[in-house]
């Protein structure tokens, strides 16, 4: 069966008594993509939950003002990032640890969680990545980990192609340096 | 284990997924978020009335409205988020840390919605004691570089 089209939801969400039925569809086409962007963001799943249900709230209420300037897909992730985003920026306030400062608790709190199943290796690349501040470790993870074009990537980031090369570039050089260090 | 060539950091099993989730937990996810939009349907009001009456009304009242507004953001706004935007440009600077070049500049600029034709460098003048005390020079000179390289490009 083919995937539904995003022209197709929104017609239909714009069809009088469809709108639910359409959001439906877009939540199937589209959730468990956004939960997974989301969830390297914030690491943990209690986190990822609350955070994606805000995010189709949110996407909910602005979906009938949508007017396609942007593609769906772009609209949504740019939601689902800055909610992450915000959501960590709150974290942070309440434990007043900037979110930029190394979470030198990440690898215990990592190791603890039933939800990550990583080996030591991965572990390491997950606390080199969250060690970088917050843009870079968005345009590391949407590039390395979503193997997302740098084009998509601009549209969503609202940054140019040559500055998230370059930020791309930053990145890889500090978790190569983070991964060898013992 | 990490592989002896340095230059190649991805190795197999790095981009493997290392983070799980509950049995069914996008099945449920999806039922709770559908309840909850189905809340907000029902909590919306019932239109059964005819636009145009209102609108005429309310064309009425929008001049004066626009009035006050303009008002407000000239007499009071403006100076407030002229020094909101010094203030979260600090922020900003210290926020930033090393990582302070054009591309956070850029990505934060856009974020915040401020626009290369907002009065910054008025608003950096009025503020540039307070933000010297709070930064060093090089860093609000590397910002007051990209503003003028960006209007030179417009």
């Amino acid at each position: 069966m083919d995937e539904i089209s995003d022209h197709q939801i929104l017609t239909l969400f714009r069809r009088k008594g469809e709108a639910e039925k359409a959001f439906g569809m877009l939540l199937d086409k589209y959730q468990e993509r956004t939960y997974w962007h989301i969830r390297k963001i914030v690491l943990h799943h209690e986190d990822a939950n609350d955070v994606l249900q805000n995010t189709y709230i949110k996407i909910w209420k602005g979906l009938k003002g949508f007017r396609g300037d942007s593609e769906l897909f772009t609209w949504l992730y740019r939601i689902a990032t800055n909610e992450a985003l915000s959501f960590l920026k709150q974290k942070s306030n309440k434990t007043g640890r900037n979110i930029e400062d190394p979470d030198m608790t990440l690898s215990n709190r990592l190791l603890a969680d039933d939800y990550f199943d990583g080996d030591v290796i991965q572990l390491k690349l997950q606390i080199a990545v969250s060690q970088l501040p917050y843009k870079q470790r968005l345009v590391f993870q949407m590039k390395y980990f979503e193997n997302m074009k740098y084009e998509k990537m601009s549209a969503i980031l609202d940054t140019s192609v040559g500055a998230l090369k370059a930020s791309y570039h930053h990145a890889v050089k500090k978790i190569k340096a983070g991964l060898t260090e013992d | 284990m990490i592989p002896e060539n340095n230059d190649k950091i991805f190795f197999e099993g790095a981009k493997e997924n290392p983070f799980l989730v509950p049995s069914g937990y996008f099945a449920e996810s999806r039922a709770q978020i559908m309840e909850k939009i189905a809340k907000e349907v029902d909590a919306q009001p019932v239109k059964g009335y005819s636009l145009r009456p209102r609108l005429l009304w309310v064309s009425g009242i929008a001049a004066s409205l626009l009035i006050g507004l303009l008002l407000f953001q000239n007499l009071i706004y403006k100076p407030y988020r002229d020094t909101k935007i010094a203030q979260e440009l600090n922020w900003f600077i210290n926020y930033a840390g090393s990582d302070l070049n054009e591309v956070t500049l850029a990505s934060y600029f856009a974020e915040k919605g401020i626009s290369l034709d907002d009065p910054l460098d008025e608003t950096l003048d009025i503020e540039r004691s307070s933000l010297l005390e709070m930064t060093d020079y090089d860093e609000l000179f590397i910002i007051e570089e990209w503003i003028n390289i960006e209007k030179q490009k417009k």
